[in-house]
């Protein structure tokens, strides 16, 4: 199954806030996650993650600092503030409020 | 693991990062962030822990067979290659087949009102009926004869035309139109007894009439010769071109016409498009008036031909969509 671009496109920042709460990471990182748990059911155009964590940092929702990797090289890390942390806490409950929507409204009745 | 990347492909990332940041802020920190992904990414592919797609093979497998537009130049210069007819030569093909049909049937209603004793038969051509069927038929003809060039192309045949120069078309196409003449001596040699009780038709039809083949002829050119010249519907800007350069040829090529006397009488009321009886002889229009009617005449084609385009761009859209859905009903 192929996600919808728009579906995806709404959910991104919400996802980025779900990885930077689990622990510190830099772009490339993130992308490796997310389209590993995505599974093949999405893929994100890796590019595309940078202008929403900029947008995250601006909205002082993410914070970065510039330290070194595991490969040894510097690389962008994102933390998640504690205003990230309330934002992921609300959006999270929104999207599990419309998903529980989308599914009872969108089930095929029986019977 | 990869630790320096050729000059090369360093020189590729970071005309990747200029592309988004700018060139000048292609080396400030998000530059560098940008540069530091592709080279991780380039990294894990080399290192195989990127696992590579089909998509990614694909790129791959593109990128590794070379420029097509070079091979195909190298392959051409071995043994011809089948290829689609040019838009130019596509565009003129269409305009000479225009031409023949019209011209076609405009001699084959010409020879049909002539040997026609039937007066109802006579005044039916002469009224804005026969002038209306002639214009269908034509375009059924035409239509029949693009889609047998086309499945002739698309089968790999060298279509007449691509034989042809581009400029020997052109000669050809504003040559032709001087055959129209013919029909009018068709007329003035049969020197025919016109009807001498016709219906006029009444100002409204005349009128209807009219106005319905400016904008119905037009519509009609428009989406069958971006059809014709297979114009992705998307591509807003090829569409233009040869939409503009058909009206453009269409009505230069009828302007030498005018410069010839021989009675247009014939024609007029072949074409139906007046009932009025003139002289055989006269009937040549001023300059003036041919200029300035013709000018009016592109620019009221060009306000069809975009509703045509947008019809054309909307046709795709709902077949795309039609198709989408189909696929994922399977």
């Amino acid at each position: 199954m192929k996600s919808d671009k728009e579906l995806v496109g709404a959910s991104t920042a919400v996802i980025i806030l779900g990885v930077l709460a689990r622990e510190p990471s830099y772009g490339y990182q993130i992308v490796k996650r997310v389209n590993e748990a995505a599974d093949g059911v999405w893929e994100w155009q890796e590019g595309t993650v940078y202008p929403v964590l900029h947008k995250l940092e601006k909205d002082k929702l993410v914070r970065a600092q510039w330290q070194e990797a595991d490969t040894g090289r510097q690389r962008k890390y994102y933390y998640i503030t504690a205003a990230g942390r309330d934002a992921l806490s609300t959006q999270a409950e929104r999207w599990k409020a419309f998903n529980g929507i989308v599914a009872q409204l969108v089930e095929t009745p029986h019977g | 693991m990869a630790e320096h990347f050729s000059d090369e492909t360093q020189r590729q990332i970071r005309e990747l990062a200029a592309d988004i940041v700018g060139s000048r802020a292609a080396d400030d920190a998000t530059g560098r962030e940008m540069q530091d992904h592709v080279e991780d990414k380039i990294r894990a592919y080399l290192d195989g822990e990127e696992r590579v797609s089909e998509a990614d093979a694909l790129i791959l497998a593109r990128k590794h067979f070379g420029n097509p537009k070079r091979i195909k130049a190298e392959l051409s210069a071995v043994h011809p290659i089948e290829t689609a007819p040019a838009y130019s030569h596509r565009l003129l093909a269409f305009l000479l087949l225009q031409f023949a049909a019209g011209f076609t049937l405009r001699v084959l209603f010409a020879l049909m009102q002539l040997q026609s004793s039937s007066e109802w038969f006579q005044w039916v051509t002469w009224w804005q009926l026969g002038a209306l069927a002639k214009t269908v038929l034509a375009y059924v003809l035409i239509y029949a004869v693009l889609a047998r060039w086309r499945k002739q192309a698309q089968s790999g045949r060298r279509l007449w035309f691509e034989s042809w120069s581009v400029p020997g078309l052109c000669a050809l196409y504003f040559v032709l139109p001087l055959l129209n003449k013919a029909t009018d001596l068709l007329w003035i040699f049969a020197n025919p007894a016109f009807p001498k009780d016709y219906v006029p038709s009444p100002a409204w039809i005349q009128m209807g009439y009219a106005y319905g083949m400016a904008f119905a002829i037009p519509l009609a050119v428009t989406i069958l010769m971006l059809w014709w010249c297979e114009i992705k519907p998307r591509n807003a800007a090829s569409g233009w071109r040869v939409v503009l350069l058909y009206f453009v040829l269409s009505n230069l090529a009828f302007l030498p016409v005018n410069a010839i006397q021989i009675g247009a009488a014939g024609s007029q009321f072949i074409d139906g498009w007046t009932l009025l009886k003139l002289s055989y002889l006269e009937v040549r229009i001023a300059w003036e008036t041919v200029l300035i009617s013709t000018a009016w005449l592109f620019l009221s084609e060009l306000a069809v031909a975009a509703v045509g385009l947008l019809l054309y761009h909307g046709f795709d859209r709902v077949r795309t969509a039609r198709m989408r859905f189909a696929r994922n009903a399977r």
